[in-house]
């Protein structure tokens, strides 16, 4: 009887651990800026950002990728994902502050203190600085609202159980530099801001990016191929700092095919960047350390 | 006729035979080879837009030339389910029912025809131009090839 009281309160206790282990932590409010936000600087981390990839309706073009609807749908081993709509109307981030954006693009917390998924890249996006996320939000807010109605992801046991995010969080989410660059800002936009490792790095079981092939390629999430090398040692090692700067503009590799797959999407976004922000990546990109490509499976 | 001109068109009339032969055989080497001339004409008009290359525009005129017959070697090397038999990208949607991809790829050659006609005298005219081909490249590409695996 004894030994059974015993193993309820440690079992009780392990459970509390893990309770309070996997509570959404957000960011503290006393450290965040009060600043004005600039709604012109805003649509720059809007575009590095690639917010209108993901939040736009399916198949958006121009200025349609600013009518932030949600309603993608990304099908992954976890489970169907489906973007919200983050539009400044009700069903998209009407009453949210710049904090609440914050929080849930640097810690992955919802203003209701919810656990967000990682499908919102806030494993990259940790790394942003809070002006920056001010300014986003200034922008938002200049966008026409829509009325799209929000679509709960469907996900299987255990993924579904949103407090298990607080493990993954405890396990994969830094904001640290992740490789030394002698180009602050290309490192700036690679690893936070445009979030590239999110599709170029491998990942482990959990989902968890593998920093020891940082930006090595990885096997294509939507379905056959790979998604390329971008260090030294892979598929860019013969390209010049200005091929990258050029293809990140234009789509154009420097033997002219295109861009394929959701890399469209990404150009189209960096298109709209300044020259400097392009050649800043591509600087950073070609300071990586040289990897080579995995083995084919 | 200068030399590099003639060396030009003699490149571009290989190219452009090498595409007609392969067409015999199969649609799938003719418009392989049909972008590849493409491609490799884009090469110099690229290094031209991108002022790495000193804008020459007889050069120019016959590249965009050679990429209008490739072009139109490509418009017909496309029919009806015509992705099997040896490796290639070409997915399927072509040819399904909502398929814009005859409109996009006429409209490939219409642009190529459109520059040939325009024969850009200098950069200035060049650069529109050659912006208003190149443009087709990546909306078929998007849409219509499947990644490299």
């Amino acid at each position: 009887m004894r030994l059974k009281a015993k193993l309820l309160i440690g079992a009780g206790l392990a459970g509390l651990a893990v309770w309070f282990a996997t509570a959404p932590r957000g960011l503290d409010p006393e450290s965040w800026p009060s600043s004005e936000g600039n709604a012109a600087r805003g649509a720059q981390v809007f575009n590095l950002g690639g917010c209108a990839s993901c939040h736009m309706a399916p198949g958006a073009k121009g200025d349609a990728r600013l009518i932030l609807s949600g309603g993608q749908v990304f099908a992954t081993e976890f489970g169907t994902f489906y973007a919200p709509n983050i539009s400044p109307g009700p069903e998209g981030i009407a009453g949210w502050s710049a904090f609440d954006l914050g929080n849930a693009l640097l810690r992955g917390v919802s203003p209701e203190g919810a656990h967000y998924y990682p499908a919102l890249p806030y494993g990259s996006y940790s790394r942003m600085l809070p002006q920056d996320v001010i300014d986003l939000k200034a922008y938002l807010d200049t966008l026409p609202q829509v009325a799209s109605p929000n679509r709960p992801h469907d996900l299987s046991f255990p993924f579904n159980i949103r407090r298990s995010l607080g493990f993954w969080k405890l396990l994969f989410l830094r904001n640290g530099p992740v490789v030394e660059s002698d180009t602050p800002r290309g490192q700036y936009l690679v690893e936070a801001m445009s979030h590239c490792a999110e599709c170029h790095t491998p990942r482990n079981l959990l989902g968890g990016l593998d920093t020891t092939r940082w930006l090595a390629g990885a096997p294509n999430p939507n379905g056959k191929g790979r998604v390329p090398n971008l260090t030294p040692g892979g598929d860019l090692a013969n390209w010049s700092v200005d091929d990258i700067a050029f293809y990140l503009e234009s789509g154009f590799t420097p033997e002219y095919d295109t861009a394929g797959s959701t890399m469209v999407k990404v150009v189209e976004n960096l298109s709209l960047a300044s020259p400097e922000d392009r050649l800043a990546i591509a600087r950073y990109l070609k300071g990586l350390p040289a990897l080579p490509n995995a083995p084919k499976p | 006729m200068n030399f590099r001109k003639t060396t030009l068109a003699s490149l571009a009339a290989i190219a452009v035979a090498a595409s007609a032969i392969a067409a015999s055989h199969s649609p799938i080497a003719a418009r392989q080879e049909a972008m590849k001339a493409i491609g490799g004409q884009m090469r110099t008009l690229g290094g031209m837009a991108q002022g790495k290359i000193a804008y020459d525009d007889s050069v120019a005129i016959l590249a965009l030339e050679t990429m209008r017959d490739a072009a139109l070697i490509a418009q017909t090397s496309f029919p009806e389910g015509s992705n099997t038999g040896m490796e290639n990208r070409a997915l399927s949607a072509i040819w399904a029912a909502d398929s814009d991809f005859e409109a996009r790829i006429t409209q490939l050659v219409a642009s190529l025809e459109a520059a040939v006609d325009a024969a850009p005298a200098d950069m200035a005219s060049f650069g529109p131009v050659f912006g208003a081909v190149a443009g087709n490249c990546k909306v078929c590409h998007e849409k219509y090839r499947a990644p490299e695996s």
